[in-house]
């Protein structure tokens, strides 16, 4: 029966495709930061940019189509949910990071899990926005939303901001919901790109094949091509 | 008068064509996926478009073979 692939390690991988990797720690906290920018820094320019130009393009459509409100992280805090009944401290956590767990996707990118997060504690501490309303985090209370006007002049109250939103954008808050999601997963794997290289998968050889070497059946570029 | 399995396949089909202006917001969506997938497996761009191409083949595949199994599960209703 055959074993599972293993995955090449970052020395390997640079080896393998002649990579100056330079400092990894550095080119995956600037990947985090910028989508590509990793990658620009190691000196990848053509792979940064596809990069960059995918997953921005990616994030800031959804933003546009979200109104740019799809972007914030959970208003809620430890307190409310302890006056509500919550459990232990991990307990409570989960409860805060379920709240609104697209922020945990998004957050993949640095650029817009430091604004939110600077964000979340302007609103929380009853201060203005530092970005004209993006990233800001719903109003909890439906006596501070201002009810929506619908097509017939009939007043529509919410018992909360992200109801208005779901209710005035409907198809497009989600929409935007999940481009701005997938741009923050896929800077996931572009952040491991940036640290470790391409992932190159390696078959281990057959007891048989022993001689001919261990990692005979790598996929990558120099065999592709 | 037409057989009802063909009046609700028509029915169905008509649903789905009101619906697929939707659908081409996937499009974006699965080049991007495509393209970032493939990026983090190779180095150079031939070989990252190729599998990109190869990918997104994937993906389209696997979303109509979905959509016939849901239509075929609501014919069946």
């Amino acid at each position: 029966m055959a074993k599972p692939p293993s995955v090449h390690s970052a020395a390997e991988v640079a080896q393998m495709f002649e990579l100056d990797l330079k400092n990894r720690a550095l080119a995956a906290l600037l990947a985090w930061l910028l989508p590509g920018a990793g990658h620009l820094y190691q000196g990848r320019t053509a792979k940064g940019l596809l990069l960059m130009i995918c997953i921005t393009t990616t994030f800031v459509f959804g933003f546009y189509l979200g109104n740019g409100k799809v972007a914030y992280a959970t208003p809620l805090t430890m307190d409310q949910i302890a006056a509500n009944g919550g459990g232990n401290y991990f307990r409570n956590r989960l409860t805060q990071a379920i709240d609104r767990w697209p922020f945990l996707c998004q957050a993949g990118i640095g650029a817009v899990a430091v604004p939110a997060v600077i964000e979340r504690q302007r609103f929380l501490s009853d201060k203005q926005p530092l970005f004209g309303g993006w990233f800001w985090p719903p109003k909890q209370s439906g006596r501070d939303v201002e009810p929506t006007i619908d097509s017939v002049g009939g007043e529509v109250q919410h018992p909360n901001e992200l109801a208005k939103w779901n209710y005035e954008m409907g198809f497009y808050f989600e929409l935007g919901t999940i481009y701005t999601v997938v741009a923050g997963l896929l800077n996931i794997l572009a952040i491991y790109d940036a640290h470790s290289g391409p992932l190159i998968t390696a078959t281990p050889a057959r007891k048989d094949n022993d001689s001919a070497g261990g990692d005979a059946s790598k996929s990558g570029d120099k065999e592709a091509g | 008068m037409i057989p009802a399995p063909i009046a609700n396949i028509a029915a169905e089909s008509a649903l789905l064509g009101a619906t697929s202006e939707r659908l081409w917001y996937a499009a974006p969506l699965i080049v991007s996926i495509s393209l970032v997938y493939a990026s983090t497996r190779h180095e150079e761009t031939g070989p990252i478009v190729s599998h990109a191409a190869r990918f997104a083949m994937w993906i389209l595949v696997f979303m109509l073979v979905v959509t016939g199994v849901l239509q075929f599960l609501g014919w069946m209703h």
